[in-house]
């Protein structure tokens, strides 16, 4: 008996081939690994890899999209930066030590050298705030529809790529190093088709599991 | 004449210097924190984590306001 498209017999094919473009993924079950944030679809301030976030919209965003993943560079890559304001915020205690050496060059009033230190310390409120904003506002979001990286690695540059899911043709990560391996990092590679560009996600936790589930939502193999 | 000597006072003084150069100085900071409070609030818009967007930009205002106060401090005691 001929179907709605007048086709019957060996003409319908993969009939039965369930929608892979919709497809949300379950969440996963919490490893050693995981953040907090994991599966349970609540994101913190602090989330690097969440699983159907709840609390998270972005602009553009349709109203029947949905975010499957939201990833940052995982936390351990901000520890450069943490230990520098944490050696930072002792250098005035460290100079003032050794004031005396400085006397008989230096005579700057207290009242003015209280200001100093203040701008010092503002700066390197200033400093985290940046650096934090980097890192932060970096992130690449997976959606039931496409695949958008958002790359802001100064505060006045920003970068907003994004591909359609159906355009995605392969997706790899590589994780070489002793760190990468034991803090379980690597970077993501998304392959798009043709000219498109291609996707990278820098540092990104757990990458096996996030290529598993870009897989799934492609349609291809787990 | 006494404005040399005004201007040859004032570079004599170490004192005075330090002040003049905190205040160009924190003057710049002022501009960029206010650069960085303009870019998070637009990030904000980008990318919107709902619950954290709002202390995000507070914790920008409060910084421009820190160079802001810092700024006013130090030209009223100049």
């Amino acid at each position: 008996m001929p179907n709605q498209n007048g086709l019957q017999g060996e003409f319908i094919i993969n009939k039965d081939k369930p929608e892979t473009q919709n497809k949300v993924p379950q969440p996963l079950e919490s490893g050693a690994n995981q953040t907090p944030a994991e599966g349970t679809g609540k994101v913190r301030f602090f989330s690097n890899f969440c699983i159907n976030p709840s609390d998270v919209n972005f602009e553009n965003q349709e109203a029947d999209e949905k975010i499957v993943l939201l990833i940052r560079r995982d936390l351990i890559t901000n520890l450069p930066w943490i230990i520098a304001v944490l050696i930072l915020i002792f250098i005035p205690f460290i100079i003032s030590a050794f004031s005396n050496l400085f006397t008989p060059f230096f005579n700057i009033s207290t009242q003015n050298q209280l200001i100093a230190l203040l701008f010092y310390y503002l700066i390197i409120l200033g400093f985290v705030l940046v650096q934090f904003t980097l890192w932060y506002f970096s992130v690449g979001l997976v959606t039931n529809r496409r695949i958008i990286d958002f790359d802001v690695s100064g505060i006045l540059y920003k970068q907003v790529s994004e591909t359609k899911l159906n355009l995605v043709e392969d997706v790899t990560y590589t994780q070489n190093g002793s760190i990468r391996s034991i803090f379980d990092y690597g970077d993501i590679f998304v392959q798009t088709a043709g000219t498109h560009e291609n996707f990278e996600f820098d540092r990104a936790p757990s990458p096996a599991k996030i290529v598993r589930i870009i897989a799934d939502l492609i349609g291809g193999p787990r | 004449m006494e404005i040399a000597q005004l201007i040859m006072h004032l570079f004599s003084d170490q004192n005075t210097i330090a002040r003049i150069a905190l205040v160009i100085l924190i003057a710049f900071y002022g501009l960029f924190a206010l650069i960085v409070a303009i870019q998070i609030n637009n990030l904000n818009r980008v990318i919107n984590q709902i619950g954290f967007a709002a202390i995000f930009n507070l914790l920008a205002f409060l910084h421009l306001s820190g160079a802001l106060a810092l700024l006013v401090f130090t030209v009223l005691f100049l």
